[in-house]
């Protein structure tokens, strides 16, 4: 074996070995300095670099309607606010005392904010709606007591509807800081605020049970 | 290799991501002129560069949040701009699918006498996809697969399509130069 092996080494080693063509160098530096000038004014190109015009401001009060939303500056509609957070204080005063009338006999399962049992895509969804919505820090509070709720399809597609619903709402909002003319938008709004109101009660109530 | 993220770069981030007006106004500042050279050559008109620019910077900051560091935050600002130039001329580009195995690519003599004010005199007058895609390649340093990717052309096209953005680049010029 060691034998066999030591006449493949020496084989090897005998191997004739062969000289690379000169010309192969050759066709290389040509291709090198061809290419040279070219490498050498791009350099010379990108170094050169042009003075933007200031629109910082622009690009700020383009990106300010977002960012009072995320701010909890809510300037529409006060009356229609008032009343969709009076039926929904009814609704979550209602889970409170139910749930004070249930701990007398039950212990309460303890939950955390982690929402480990929820779709991704639900908590996900969750953090693009604004930080002072009622719902869905109702959702974010409850879910995980009655998680097999919150996972049905139904819940779920409600769900999805709410998300679809306060985008709108957002895109509408935008829409009229751009065009306070636009009167028909108000009402709109309106609409689009009402049935996000609606599903946002059938949610809770489906956490309610 | 991955991309060792700079603290201070991180910062910046998180700074603009509460929305302070100052650090926003830093991470504009320091970006501006590079990204504006990149909108102006790629569009060759000032308005549409300024436009192209306003439309990438609000992308940035609303998108910030999902800057994962992978790569510099020069180069995620980079692609966002590009893209955004892009999405303004796309519609005009038109390439011709062609098979790189078909095609002979020798390699172009380029006049010892070029500058970079030469190169851009006759990148101006490129049609919108040779310009984009020389741009792309040789000046902005990307791989032909993610040139490719970003102008929705196979990998062999783009290979291609630069080898004539250069030929015709060539022809231009001899008539700035001479």
């Amino acid at each position: 074996m060691e034998a066999r092996d030591s006449n493949l080494t020496r084989a090897i080693e005998d191997m004739p070995t062969y000289q690379a063509p000169e010309e192969v160098w050759d066709r290389i530096a040509n291709e090198l300095d061809a290419d040279r000038p070219l490498r050498m004014a791009i350099e010379d190109y990108r170094q050169q670099q042009l003075e933007a015009p200031d629109l910082f401001d622009t690009i700020i009060e383009e990106e300010k309607p977002r960012m009072e939303r995320q701010g909890k500056v809510r300037s529409i509609s006060p009356v229609w606010m008032t009343g969709i957070a009076a039926s929904l204080a009814l609704l979550i005063g209602y889970f409170v005392l139910f749930n004070q009338a249930a701990e007398e006999t039950i212990t309460v399962v303890t939950y955390t904010e982690t929402m480990e049992n929820l779709p991704e895509m639900m908590t996900a969804a969750m953090e693009d709606v604004s930080a002072d919505d009622e719902v869905m820090d109702f959702i974010k509070k409850h879910c995980q007591q009655v998680a097999l709720t919150c996972n049905t399809p139904q819940f779920q597609g409600l769900f999805d509807l709410y998300i679809e619903l306060d985008q709108s709402k957002m895109e509408l909002m935008d829409v009229m800081q751009a065009n306070q003319e636009q009167e028909q938008l108000a009402d709109y709004l309106i609409r689009v605020e009402k049935e996000k109101d609606e599903v946002g009660k059938q949610l809770i109530q489906m956490i309610i049970g | 290799m991955n991309y060792k993220q700079d603290p201070e770069e991180l910062e910046l981030v998180n700074d603009c991501l509460k929305h302070d007006r100052k650090r926003q106004r830093q991470l504009y500042d320091k970006y501006k002129d590079a990204m504006y050279t990149i909108t102006y050559r790629m569009l060759n008109d000032e308005n549409e560069a300024a436009d192209a620019l306003q439309e990438a910077f609000i992308q940035v900051f609303r998108g910030l949040k999902s800057y994962k560091g992978i790569s510099s935050l020069g180069a995620w600002i980079k692609t966002i701009v590009v893209r955004t130039a892009l999405a303004k001329r796309k519609s005009s580009f038109m390439f011709d699918e062609i098979d790189e195995r078909t095609q002979k690519i020798e390699p172009i003599q380029w006049d010892s006498n070029l500058t970079g004010d030469y190169l851009e005199k006759a990148i101006k007058t490129l049609s919108d996809g040779y310009r984009s895609i020389f741009l792309m390649v040789e000046v902005e340093g990307y791989t032909h697969r993610e040139t490719a990717e970003m102008l929705g052309i196979s990998e062999g096209t783009s290979k291609s399509q630069l080898f004539h953005a250069k030929k015709a680049l060539q022809k231009q010029l001899k008539e700035v130069m001479y």
